[in-house]
């Protein structure tokens, strides 16, 4: 109706105007970032009343404590930090060939408060390193010294110092996973778990907490690949690697929250602080410092090259490939690796048994 | 390296959405640099908040260009304007202090509420009846009644309105 009002000149956004755009847009999240004020604070508002204080002090201080000495002291507000977050699933293993090990999940998260950053690397459960003088797989390290010995073998191992621990049990995920409304996930073709009763089609999927939960637990996952059913070969570790893609997923849509949104803050908070456990040194202050830098962050997800290879006892293990020096580098530095010449494609296909965020 | 996926949906919307933006922004200002300007500050917009704003981000983009370019509208008219050539791109380009800009402007501002979001959406971006609706969390019906309401109103005011007959801006 209005055409004789429009430009006769076709509009096509140039490079000033993306830059503007994009630069404008960064400008704005990091301020309503920075409007709210803390999760502590936003959950006041939401409260309203004095009672909510004591409330949220309860709760923060409900949380399960661990002592972890071997952290390092935690930087001045406002540099960036690191984050171990593990994640455990408690319940008893019913496959013989599944280890006894409970912390499945390692994910390093390299939060830049200034920079407005999150940088996530997952860490293979199974990745072979030095633990306390002799080899084994990295996720060990807490069954045999705790959440002490997994952060003095990252430092040791990856030169990667962490400050802060956060230990979640998989129902967290669920809880979690609800609060922030689900996640979008995509899988390269239709799977199944005749054992758990997950079916889902290709494509992007919107998943709950329950359904996260499946994913998570899916030992026997297939997928329709031209007309047949193929059995994850990974089996196991294929689990592992999409309870590691689930968890990145939560953190990344943790930091796409609404920091103008308390409601959903408080919603979420409230659900995450049942399933947590938190080392000692982190204050309640401190956790409002990193729950505030997380929110609205821009989030990058680094892989750690990984090779199989054969020990001279004949066991099947898992090392760092060529590479890995350079992505580790990347994430203590928050800076995005130069991809390797004649690298892997990170634009190539979705393998054909993970779950990509969508 | 992976970027996140949020993002990468983003930039897979940008031009969509900055067209959209350009295009509303322009019917209303009728001057490039301003519609640019106007397109610019609502991408942004999105982009600050594209988690929320992604399930419906051109309606939402254009119901945002539309409000930026009301508002330099009713600056310009607090103060005198003063004819600029760069706002004339060529012989027969829309004049944007044209006696249809303005009083486009000036009915879309008397409009309820309601009406002039479904008018904006539906006339002025061009948007569907679905696409309305998701975006002002109504149903069709309610949109096809307030642009019913909402163009009557234009019609009246403005006795040079006809949705059957294309405007002409030399005229009324």
């Amino acid at each position: 109706m209005f055409d004789d009002l429009d430009d006769p000149q076709p509009f096509r956004p140039d490079d000033a105007f993306r830059a503007g755009a994009r630069r404008r847009g960064r400008r704005l999240r990091r301020r309503r970032r920075l409007a709210a004020s803390g999760a502590t604070t936003v959950l006041l508002l939401v409260g309203g009343a004095v009672g909510a204080l004591a409330y949220v002090d309860h709760r923060v201080a409900s949380i399960d404590r661990v002592e972890v000495v071997q952290l390092s002291d935690p930087p001045p507000p406002g540099e960036p930090r690191t984050l171990l977050f593990v994640g455990v699933d408690t319940r008893p293993p019913d496959d013989p060939d599944v280890t006894g090990s409970r912390s499945d999940t390692i994910v390093l998260a390299r939060v830049d408060p200034g920079a407005d950053t999150l940088t996530v690397l997952p860490i293979p459960r199974d990745l072979q390193v030095p633990v306390d003088g002799a080899p084994a797989r990295i996720n060990q390290a807490i069954d045999r010294g705790g959440a002490d010995l997994l952060v003095r073998t990252i430092e040791d191992e990856l030169g990667i110092e962490v400050n802060h621990y956060v230990q979640a049990d998989v129902e967290g995920a669920v809880a979690v996973g609800d609060a922030v409304g689900g996640l979008d996930l995509a899988f390269a073709h239709p799977v199944r778990d005749t054992g758990t009763g997950l079916d889902l089609p290709a494509g992007c999927t919107h998943l709950d907490g329950g359904q996260l939960l499946a994913v998570a637990r899916s030992r026997h996952l297939q997928a329709l690949v031209d007309g047949a059913w193929r059995r994850d070969p990974a089996s196991d570790l294929g689990r592992i690697e999409r309870q590691q893609d689930i968890a990145v997923a939560l953190l990344a849509r943790l930091a796409e929250l609404d920091a103008g949104d308390p409601v959903a803050l408080a919603r979420t908070f409230d659900a995450a602080v049942d399933h947590l456990t938190i080392d000692a040194d982190t204050t309640a202050s401190r956790l409002e410092d990193l729950v505030r830098a997380v929110v609205g962050a821009e989030v990058t997800q680094l892989r750690l090259p990984v090779a199989d290879e054969t020990t001279p006892q004949g066991a099947q293990v898992l090392v760092a490939a060529p590479g890995s020096e350079a992505v580790l580098a990347a994430f203590r530095s928050g800076v995005a690796p130069a991809p390797e010449p004649g690298g892997p494609d990170p634009g190539a296909a979705t393998p054909t048994f993970s779950a990509e965020p969508c | 390296m992976i970027r996140r996926d949020a993002d990468a949906s983003f930039e897979r919307s940008f031009d969509d959405l900055a067209a959209v933006a350009y295009r509303v922004a322009y019917r209303l200002l009728g001057s490039r640099p301003d519609a640019e300007d106007v397109a610019q500050e609502a991408v942004a917009r999105a982009y600050a908040r594209w988690r929320q704003v992604r399930p419906h981000a051109e309606p939402w983009v254009a119901r945002v260009a539309t409000n930026l370019a009301l508002d330099q509208l009713r600056a310009r008219t607090r103060r005198p304007q003063v004819a600029d050539d760069r706002d004339r791109a060529a012989p027969g380009a829309a004049d944007p202090a044209s006696p249809d800009r303005l009083e486009l402007a000036r009915l879309l501002e008397v409009l309820p509420r309601r009406q002039r979001e479904v008018v904006v959406l539906r006339y002025l971006a061009d948007r569907s009846e679905a696409d309305t609706a998701s975006l002002l969390g109504t149903s069709v019906g309610s949109v096809k009644t307030h642009a019913h309401r909402g163009l009557a109103a234009l019609r009246t005011a403005w006795t040079g309105l006809d949705p059957d007959v294309r405007l002409d801006p030399g005229g009324s």
